[in-house]
């Protein structure tokens, strides 16, 4: 896990006491890639983890693309919504 | 896990579907599996499961999951409908408990929790089965 950043908990605040509404698809695009990629991630490792077998190659694989698909989501959705880019 | 006991599994993700299907098939039970809901229908026309593992959102699919579940509960109201998905608004979840799902799980869910639900809802179903009998 990433250790939390030192003014995280007052980012939280701000977004709060902001009323900061983040556009509906940015939370579609979000949720529908990194929930269905984790949730594939989890599965491949805690099988691993828990029968004490190694990930098969196919698997690994696997799990690897998915993650470079959430950078590259992330990625993808930074430069779609920066200001720098809307204004072009 | 009863040998008999039958599971469909669909979600427009191969892998994910493939995954699921592999975690019920190690505990013994027959899976099934489609990435289309239309496709769901025609396997659960056939093969009668007895658990059903629906995810909803199935932008490619000919139904979405919501859409398989009222399907399948318009036929049955007997066997499992098992929501597995990574929408998690209220909306959604009382739209699928309306329709008769009878659980809801949201992804990501680890392994162990998953097939701590899936154990709890196989006991149920062989003691209705026993029951019947």
């Amino acid at each position: 896990m990433a250790r939390p950043l030192p003014q995280e908990p007052v980012f939280y605040e701000h977004l709060k006491k902001e009323k900061v509404k983040v556009d509906s698809r940015i939370w579609e695009i979000l949720e529908h890639h990194i929930r269905n990629d984790l949730f594939l991630v989890e599965m491949i490792l805690e099988t691993s983890f828990y029968d004490s077998a190694p990930v098969k190659k196919k698997d690994m694989k696997m799990a690897i693309e998915r993650i470079k698909n959430i950078v590259r989501v992330i990625s993808r959705l930074k430069k779609a919504t920066t200001r720098e880019n809307l204004a072009t | 896990m009863e040998k008999s006991l039958k599971f469909m599994v669909v979600d427009d993700e191969a892998d994910i579907c493939e995954y699921v299907k592999e975690v019920i098939e190690k505990k013994g039970g027959i899976g099934f599996s489609t990435t289309d809901g239309r496709e769901a229908l025609e396997i659960w026309e056939r093969e009668r499961p007895d658990v059903n593992v629906i995810d909803i959102h199935m932008p490619y699919s000919s139904l979405d999951g919501l859409e398989l579940l009222a399907k399948i509960r318009e036929k049955d109201s007997d066997s499992v409908c098992v929501i597995l998905t990574r929408m998690d608004d209220e909306e959604t979840i009382r739209r699928a408990k309306t329709l008769g799902a009878n659980h809801y799980i949201t992804k990501p869910i680890g392994l162990r929790e998953l097939e701590e639900v899936l154990d709890n809802i196989l006991n149920i179903v062989k003691h209705n089965k026993t029951e019947g009998e």
